[in-house]
């Protein structure tokens, strides 16, 4: 029992992570029908922002997490209007490959300019410690992150529930044409539902290098996955679903391995397809409520 | 019935001239022609043989697959069981497999067809989501099935050798083979495009309901048609194989997959002859720029290398005729042999006129 | 004679994609009117709806709203000059609550006292929206999300309203309901565009109406005039 409980609390910190990309995943998907493989890359955009700004230029970590956003920002927004609008009424899976184009290429622009190596990531010394709790070893910069992220998501769920703005994103989800008649300018919403999506991948970005220490051009192939299956398992469009899910596969995935015979370790990215195939199986509309017609 | 008579003999004569002319020419290449040229036109035409393969499903039937990589892998090390050295397979590396495959090399075809059969019966895992999953829900499926695969072969060391992969495959693709393959493909599916059961894949892709309406047994259709993409997907990739050699369970990711993806978008989707067109800009692009990417001198100046340059270059092309031009070169026509002669014979015309 | 016109179409030509629906059509509605659009199934009813609000593409002619020329403006756009629409088959936002419904349908409003007013008299118009305000509107029932549906167009203090067969596959007494409800928004000053396959109900609101057959218009007038047709009667017959 300790010992998932262990496992849980080590993966508080992915599971954040997680559940941030799958947020801003979802967003997207719900809004505008996209499935924005290139999400990785604006999270890769922002991480890279601020290893340039801390671990290069030397500014200090409140900097780099501005730069962090700033970079998924403008990576996000680059990617919206050159290759999403173009291709807005296109079809679905027009719009995924177009993604999937821009994630290549901005994947090998990083690698090209800056090489595919592992950069550090400078962690401040605030962030390093564990807590004991009786058997139980709790990394301090989980906790930070864990409720970091859960302070985000109360603040996003309060804002999507409660404001005017919040009502006409919700309405866009649904029904985009009927929103307009409504007097809703859609173009402006999908506009500040994308910079909302990157900034949560810019603060995403730092709890990455906050946890792992490094960050790389390459990380963003490994999270656009895991972001993906949290939107479809928490219902699309569904915020607070997205999360949740995100801590439900980053905890079950933690588990899943602790509990693999060792020499299996390496089936780790299995748990998440799992997951996808069985809900899109047993309860496609994802576990909880979706938010498109 | 003249009319008919002549126009059947005209189909007929231009098929033969076809063939011939195809003929001389692999005698041509295969003789004169070598190196890095010859690599690229074999590389041309096992691309050729995976566009053509990826129609089927992502256009025909219109369920979007990018999970081809695992279905050619998984084919391609079954095949590899058996053409592979058993010096290689017991000395080298130490697959625990059956006594009689460990020691036994086959030649170029039996392992194509083995090898080829096993890809059909893993793409046939395929069709079931298939069955299930609506449009884009699949493609991510696939996507998860190639990840999958991909992951296995990496992890069960014993069978496969792990993410070090295989190698000392033995030289035996040619020019021939090739492109004999690939025209007996084109042809093939060309047929098959017109005939019932083409007819059938294609209205099962335009309006799935409609067609189980009108009597279409999907399943049956479904499988069918994964059965058929992934043997032919898997032919050219073990025509590649034992042409680069080598081969590693992250050989056929989203890369590769984009490029299948991109050949068959530029070319136009559905199209046969777009396959074949989309496959051709797509090699001599891709190889032609390939040493931009290990830098080159060029006038005596030495030109630093551009990882990921050509693939940089693809994207913005993709995306480019995405926006412009989605249907392709093709759209989703084909080339038809009446038509190339028809044209001939105007230009021939017009250059008689005008002298 | 133009200024007097809330809104005109002339020779209007829309359609979707490279498909063109309706054909050079002129219609003219008078402030304060009850204009209706009658004609069978598919002949481009709701089109002339989506046209006036920009919905569609417009391959020739001019719309003008209170006499300015809106023919290139968005749709949104020209839901804040003051048109409200409401949808045919109780296109209602499922996702979002019967009140967050009528919120969505506020949204081009800045004051807080008329959202508060227009939810009021929504609310006396309909006292079951107040019952269910914080229901999913996808759990109201048909009746209830037609309801929700006209009550959602009204909440912008719209100047005309479009309704597309608000009475479709409701029963007679709700019909009879929302009958008496357009009376009373149009006298409250409120000039209504109503499509209706049921041309009993239509034609007894209406002031003016039009027939539209393929695309065009195939007679106009009074309702009076539109009654006592023969050559309607022979288009529409059965449904007198």
């Amino acid at each position: 029992m300790e010992y998932i409980l262990q496992q849980s609390i080590n993966a508080l910190g992915w599971g954040s992570v997680m559940a941030l990309l799958g947020a801003g995943y979802t967003m997207t998907f719900g809004i505008i029908g996209l499935v924005n493989f290139a999400h990785g890359e604006v999270l890769m955009a922002g991480a890279i922002a601020a290893y340039i700004a801390m671990s290069v230029l030397g500014l200090p970590f409140w900097v780099g997490v501005i730069a962090s956003v700033a970079g998924s920002v403008a990576i996000g927004l680059i990617i919206e209007r050159v290759c999403f609008k173009p291709v807005r009424n296109v079809g679905m899976i027009t719009l995924f490959i177009v993604s999937l184009g821009a994630s290549i290429i901005l994947r090998n622009l990083s690698i090209l300019t800056l090489g595919d190596q592992l950069k550090p990531f400078l962690v401040p010394d605030f962030f390093a410690g564990v807590f004991t709790f009786g058997n139980l070893y709790i990394f301090k910069k989980n906790i930070i992150i864990f409720s970091l992220t859960v302070i985000i998501g109360v603040t996003l769920a309060t804002f999507v529930r409660k404001t005017k703005f919040g009502v006409a994103m919700r309405s866009v989800s649904y029904d985009s044409s009927l929103s307009q008649a409504m007097g809703i300018n859609t173009e402006k919403i999908i506009v500040f539902t994308f910079i909302l999506s990157s900034i949560l991948c810019g603060i995403a970005a730092v709890f990455w290098g906050l946890l792992y220490g490094y960050v790389s051009s390459s990380i963003g192939v490994e999270v656009v996955v895991a972001a993906f299956i949290a939107s479809v398992v928490g219902g699309i469009g569904n915020i607070n679903g997205a999360i949740a899910s995100g801590y439900i596969l980053g905890i079950g995935g933690a588990l899943f391995v602790a509990f693999l015979p060792p020499d299996l370790v390496g089936l780790r990215p299995l748990f998440l397809w799992l997951v996808f195939f069985l809900i899109l199986f047993l309860k496609p509309s994802g576990l909880f409520r979706a938010n498109i017609k | 019935m003249n009319n008919l008579k002549n126009h059947i003999r005209t189909k007929r004569a231009s098929l033969l001239g076809i063939v011939i002319i195809l003929v001389a020419t692999m005698y041509f290449i295969d003789g004169y022609v070598s190196g890095f040229w010859k690599t690229l036109l074999m590389l041309f035409g096992i691309n050729v043989i995976f566009a053509v393969s990826l129609n089927i499903t992502n256009s025909w039937i219109n369920f979007f697959s990018i999970g081809h990589g695992g279905i050619i892998l998984a084919g391609i090390y079954f095949a590899a069981f058996f053409t592979l050295p058993p010096g290689f397979k017991n000395g080298i590396v130490h697959l625990h497999l059956p006594e009689y495959v460990l020691n036994t090399q086959w030649t170029l075809l039996p392992a194509l067809l083995v090898g080829s059969l096993f890809g059909a019966l893993v793409a046939v895992l395929l069709a079931f989501p298939a069955l299930r999953l609506k449009s884009f829900y699949f493609c991510a499926g696939s996507l998860g099935f190639a990840i999958i695969v991909t992951n296995i072969a990496e992890n069960i060391r014993s069978i496969t050798n792990g993410p070090a992969g295989l190698w000392q495959f033995p030289a035996y693709t040619s020019i021939w083979w090739v492109w004999g393959i690939a025209a007996a493909i084109v042809y093939l599916i060309l047929m098959l495009k017109k005939s019932a059961f083409g007819r059938a894949l294609i209205a099962i892709g335009r309006d799935q309901d409609l067609a189980e309406h009108m009597g279409i047994n999907l399943l049956k259709y479904k499988i069918i048609a994964f059965a058929l993409s992934g043997f032919i997907a898997t032919c050219g990739g073990i025509l590649w194989v034992h042409l680069i050699r080598t081969v590693s369970p992250s050989t056929f990711g989203l890369t590769f997959m984009f490029d299948i993806v991109a050949m068959m978008v530029i070319g136009g989707m559905g199209s046969i002859s777009g396959a074949v067109i989309g496959a051709g800009v797509i090699t001599f692009f891709l190889e032609v720029l390939a040493p931009i990417e290990e830098g080159f001198t060029l006038f005596g100046l030495q030109i630093p290398p551009f990882l990921g340059f050509t693939t940089i270059l693809l994207g913005i092309l993709f995306i480019i005729v995405l926006i412009r031009k989605p249907e392709g070169i093709m759209g989703e026509k084909e080339l038809s042999i009446t038509a190339i002669s028809r044209f001939l014979k105007k230009l021939i015309e017009d250059f008689g006129r005008s002298q | 004679m133009n200024e007097n016109f809330l809104l005109e179409m002339r020779q209007v030509s829309a359609g979707y994609g490279k498909m063109t629906v309706i054909h050079d059509m002129s219609i003219a509605l008078e402030e304060k009117s009850i204009v209706t659009l009658l004609g069978a199934n598919g002949v481009g009813k709701t089109t002339i709806l989506r046209t006036i609000l920009g919905q569609t593409v417009l391959s020739s002619g001019q719309i003008f709203f209170f006499g300015e020329d809106i023919s290139k403006k968005p749709t949104y756009f020209r839901a804040t000059l003051g048109i409200g629409y409401c949808p045919e088959g109780r296109a209602v936002f499922g996702n979002l609550t019967c009140k967050e419904n009528l919120q969505a349908g506020a949204f081009t409003l800045k004051d807080k006292r008329r959202y508060q007013e227009n939810l009021d008299r929504v609310y006396s118009l309909f006292p079951i929206l107040e019952e269910r305000t914080n229901q999913l509107a996808e759990s109201l029932s048909g009746g209830e999300q037609e309801m929700l549906a006209i009550g959602r167009a009204l909440m912008s203090s719209p100047r005309l309203l479009l309704l597309d067969e608000p009475s479709l596959g409701l029963a007679p007494q709700l019909i009879q309901q929302i009958k008496e409800t357009l009376k009373t928004i149009n006298e409250q000053g409120v000039t209504v565009l109503l499509v209706e396959q049921n041309a009993h109900m239509a034609l007894d609101l209406a002031d003016y109406g039009y027939l539209i057959k393929k695309g065009s218009i195939a007679f106009e007038g009074t309702a009076m005039e539109i009654k006592d047709n023969e050559q309607v009667k022979d288009v529409y017959l059965g449904i007198m």
